[in-house]
């Protein structure tokens, strides 16, 4: 995962924002008094880099997450549009002991097929395959044809809960 | 003589009504009010209790490992709180408590409970005392006498022990004053787990113990900022290896030591290592 700068984040998504024509949401009232100087796509990029920690994936996945498609009414037609909302780390689900530990292995494996990750956790396919089920349903885990990896949008929150529950984590 | 045995009856009637008055002294009044206050205090302070012993074992349940037992170590300290004070109002609330009162009741109650109720009484206070030694604590894992398994509740009287084999065992505190408590983890959420393995003599020492570490390295239960020991020593009937390893919980003790067991009897059927025979183990009694 590379890190990334705000402005290097605003270049990489500027395609796509210019595709799909995204305007960007007005920051809250403090932002605005604080950095009055600043435009609102300043602002969202700024807050973006801030949340992912300059993390591209985690900052991608915070991209696409906070667009919200808006009905605006223009003279007598109405209009769709997309609006960037400010982008936030959702909260982590509530996550069982087995989870964790299927977890913990992902994080330092990368990606995993079910069947090595069953091997590395030792346990039956079947076991792995019930819970992996329910990880992708809470959105935690991410399937790639048959890869699994986490979702980078609990990354950092993820890291957190494993860490305080007494597994090795760097914390950099 | 007459004269004398009047006066023996007469004073003996002085000592009645005097025992009468003191009594009288020291129970206020009891009126309904008074009852009805008390039921509502001892309803009050019992329900009190349970929404305590609930919430704290549902929070700590809830909160990231690291802090459980923590947080379950400080129910019994609030449970002795609500007891005292409770007790205090009710006190209040029927005795007139002068100095002198204090002092005449503490004897009697003293004298009373010396031998009725005995056992009963150094229970609670070995709980007390408990409280502060900490021999045992909420969420520890100990041995007391026969009974093995994890601290669950931490009573007036008692400690609630939960075996592996999830039977309830009640054991009164004054064990404390003569048995030996084996306590795994003191407050930590660890607790070291020996995993014990057995060989023939011929083995390759060597191949086994890097058998083991990988085994204990690679399992998902393990504790990894915690050390992982190999130890050996040689039997008669053949080499006994132990693992020492920390699972992450000290809570997943067994299921942690299955998951080594079986890992590594995996490994040691693909090196075909060979176990003790039971012919050696004649020849070697």
């Amino acid at each position: 995962m590379s890190e990334n700068e705000p402005e290097e984040l605003q270049k990489c998504l500027e395609p796509i924002i210019d595709q799909f024509h995204i305007t960007f949401e007005l920051p809250n009232i403090d932002k605005q008094l604080l950095d009055n100087d600043k435009d609102n796509q300043t602002h969202y990029f700024d807050r973006l880099a801030s949340i992912s920690q300059g993390v591209s994936t985690v900052a991608i996945e915070g991209f696409l997450r906070s667009i919200r498609q808006c009905q605006t009414e223009v003279e007598d037609s109405s209009e769709k549009k997309l609006i960037a909302q400010m982008p936030n780390l959702p909260e982590l689900p509530a996550l069982e002991l087995a989870d964790q530990y299927l977890l913990y292995s992902l994080l330092l494996h990368g990606d995993l097929t079910i069947a090595a990750l069953a091997e590395s956790l030792a346990d039956e396919e079947s076991e792995v395959q019930a819970i992996v089920q329910v990880l992708l349903r809470k959105g935690v885990v991410k399937q790639q044809e048959r890869f699994l990896t986490i979702n980078p949008i609990y990354y950092f929150k993820l890291k957190q809960e494993l860490a305080s529950n007494n597994f090795l984590i760097d914390k950099q | 003589m007459n004269h004398q045995l009047y006066w023996l009856a007469e004073s003996a009637s002085d000592a009645v009504l005097a025992t009468e008055d003191e009594t009288r002294e020291f129970i206020s009044k009891i009126t309904t009010g008074k009852i009805a206050q008390g039921i509502f205090i001892l309803l009050a302070a019992y329900l009190t209790l349970k929404i305590l012993d609930k919430l704290i074992i549902w929070i700590s349940e809830r909160i990231a490992r690291q802090w459980r037992l923590k947080v379950k170590q400080f129910l019994p300290f609030l449970r002795m709180l609500i007891l005292t004070v409770t007790t205090i109002i009710l006190m209040n609330l029927f005795l007139n408590l002068s100095r002198e009162n204090i002092l005449a009741v503490t004897g009697t109650v003293a004298v009373a409970l010396g031998f009725a109720f005995k056992d009963y009484v150094s229970s609670i206070i070995a709980g007390i005392v408990g409280l502060f030694e900490s021999p045992y604590r909420v969420g520890d894992r100990v041995k007391i006498g026969e009974h093995y398994g994890e601290v669950v509740n931490y009573g007036l009287r008692s400690v609630k022990i939960q075996t592996p084999d999830d039977n309830l065992i009640t054991i009164p505190h004054n064990k404390i004053w003569t048995e030996a408590i084996s306590n795994a983890n003191t407050g930590a959420l660890e607790a070291q787990v020996v995993t014990e393995f057995y060989f023939a003599h011929e083995i390759d020492v060597n191949l086994v113990k890097k058998i083991l570490y990988r085994v204990a390295q690679t399992s998902k239960y393990t504790a990894l900022k915690l050390p992982i020991v190999v130890v050996m020593e040689e039997k008669p009937w053949g080499s006994l290896f132990k693992l020492r390893s920390y699972p992450l919980d000290a809570r997943d003790e067994f299921i942690y030591k299955t998951d080594l067991t079986t890992r590594a009897k995996q490994a040691f059927a693909k090196h075909q290592l060979t176990y003790p025979r039971l012919s050696i183990m004649g020849n070697g009694e």
